[in-house]
């Protein structure tokens, strides 16, 4: 059921910097390219924005003063995902600490990444950010913890690596039809099967894209919103997980993680069922996530993913297509698009819900998209957006 | 506590990349004497992981290490070919790192890299029990397949 905040606050504006494997810019260029593109989206200046949601990367009183916003009357600098920041801006405009904020997020690839990545000099006087190395090389954590509950799944359903494999050719096939994605290149079933293995059962197709990139939003009331040039996208249920036991190693197991808790949260938040979907964006960081964020959501039963996935293929596109007609990830994902802690969801969702999605990857008359954020540990979080009727 | 309590300064010595707090010192110094040691409450009995001073269950500050056995079955499991250097890791031929419940709670699970002498990747669900091994950054609980099994 609809809860006083639902629809109550919207977004009015977005924008993102490119995202690439090396953009040659700094974190703050970027996050300031995409401010500015929020802000002039919603037809809005530096003097309109009084809330700054940003991150640990780039932090709020840093970017104040590179965009040149006179003064701000709140502010917070949260950790990834980026649900964390649009959902604290959101609760900022509701309760009245500030009218409008801008809401940002940002990575850079960190030495620690990749090869290329430590043979950039400017990446390594950067450090590593929030790349921190496991200090215990036994530990089940972080991307090991993925690839450990990954191969509990499919030996407790009796699949195979097939079953993330669509999940990473949905995402490719997508990211074909947006220009915005960092991999553009075709991806086979064969092709995933081949991919090099990182942490079995998960290869390198299986996690994120590291890149450089950014995101920003305009937070706004609906009603203010509504004055301003673009359509308001309006959140209309917003929800997050945690379970007591959340740390990978001793967590219960994958029925009992901070989705489950995230889900019912949001449902029970929400007018909207899941038949009112037209557009679906579950966290793809790895593989496993997304295959879950299906079942835990409800489009199908625990183990059942592998099922729903090839019952709604579509052999042609080489993607998802539920019922013919909802797309999952269009833009890519975390796998294609690139991997920034679900700050491409929520920009799909927004261009979704405008009908500015490009030809073929636009779910035609989209006015609800779903997206569910986060995975198993710590960080779970859904929410539904709305195209403004107003 | 070891029944012959070392220094701090050996423990920071010999554990050189380990994350030593306030809170899982006791169970290194348990490391140095190849004993292996969980945070239990002495209120409720109960073990917890990760090392916490105060106990989870019942909230009592009464908690010390407690040896466990080690044997358990293999919850988690998996080969990663990439991680941390530092540690005289070949991961080029994968290290094999198990998550173990161990027989004394259920829920209670310890990590530990996964030995066999073939080679092997452990079966989930097998059970195990423990060996220390030498790594660069001394004494470390390991897990073998259980005796008792074969
Ligand atoms: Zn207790």
């Amino acid at each position: 059921m609809a809860q006083p905040i639902s629809d109550q606050i919207a977004i009015a504006g977005v924008f993102s910097a490119p995202y690439t494997r090396s953009r040659g810019m700094t974190a703050l260029a970027m996050v300031t390219e995409a401010c500015v593109g929020a802000l002039r989206d919603a037809g809005l200046g530096p003097c309109d924005v009084d809330g700054l949601s940003g991150s640990q990367l780039v932090h709020s009183n840093t970017l104040q003063a590179a965009l040149g916003v006179p003064e701000i009357t709140w502010w917070c600098n949260q950790r990834i995902p980026v649900y964390h920041q649009l959902f604290e801006a959101m609760y900022a405009v509701w309760s009245g600490a500030a009218t409008t904020v801008l809401v940002y997020h940002v990575t850079y690839r960190a030495p620690g990444v990749s090869r290329s990545a430590a043979a950039d000099p400017f990446r390594r006087r950067f450090g590593l950010g929030t790349n921190v190395p496991n200090a215990n090389p036994d530990a089940a954590v972080n991307a090991v913890g993925y690839a450990t509950w990954a191969g509990r799944y499919l030996h407790d359903y009796g699949l195979d690596r097939t079953t993330f494999g669509m999940v990473a050719v949905n995402g490719r096939s997508n990211a074909l039809l947006n220009e915005h994605a960092a991999m553009r290149e075709p991806l086979t079933m064969d092709d995933y099967l081949a991919a090099r293995m990182l942490r079995e059962p998960l290869t390198m197709l299986d996690m994120d894209l590291p890149v450089d990139g950014a995101d920003a939003f305009v937070v706004t009331s609906t009603e203010r919103a509504r004055d301003l040039p673009r359509r308001p996208v309006t959140i209309h249920a917003a929800s997050m997980g945690q379970a007591r036991v959340n740390n990978e190693e001793q967590l219960v197991d994958l029925d009992h993680t901070g989705q489950q808790i995230a889900a019912a949260a949001m449902w029970s938040r929400s007018d909207a069922t899941l038949r009112d979907i037209d557009v679906f964006l579950p966290y793809d960081g790895f593989s496993i996530i997304e295959t879950r964020w299906f079942e835990v959501i409800g489009y199908c039963g625990p183990g059942e993913a592998y099922d729903f996935m090839k019952h709604h293929w579509n052999t042609e596109r080489e993607r998802i297509e539920i019922d013919g007609r909802v797309l999952v990830n269009p833009h890519g994902g975390s796998l294609a698009d690139g991997g920034t802690q679900g700050s491409g969801h929520f920009r799909e969702a927004v261009l979704q819900l405008r009908g500015e999605a490009s030809e073929g990857r636009q779910v035609p008359g989209a006015t609800t998209a779903l997206v569910t954020s986060g995975g198993f540990f710590f960080n779970s979080a859904a929410a539904v957006l709305r195209a403004d009727e107003g | 506590m070891p029944d012959h309590p070392r220094s701090i300064d050996e423990v920071f010595d010999v554990f050189p990349n380990a994350p030593i707090t306030h809170d899982n010192l006791d169970i290194y110094l348990g490391r140095l004497e190849r004993r292996l040691l969980v945070k239990r409450c002495r209120a409720c009995d109960r073990y917890h992981e990760p090392p916490r001073s105060f106990c989870p269950d019942c909230l009592s500050g009464d908690v010390a290490a407690a040896p466990v056995s080690g044997a358990g079955r293999v919850v988690l499991f998996s080969r990663v070919h990439t991680g941390p250097a530092g540690f005289g890791i070949d991961y080029a031929a994968g290290h094999p790192i198990a998550v173990v419940e161990l027989r004394e709670q259920p829920g209670l699970r310890l990590s530990g890299q996964f030995v066999t002498p073939d080679g092997r990747d452990a079966r989930l669900d097998e059970r195990v029990e423990l060996v220390w091994i030498d790594r660069a950054d001394g004494p470390t609980p390991a897990f073998v397949p259980s005796s008792e099994e074969v």
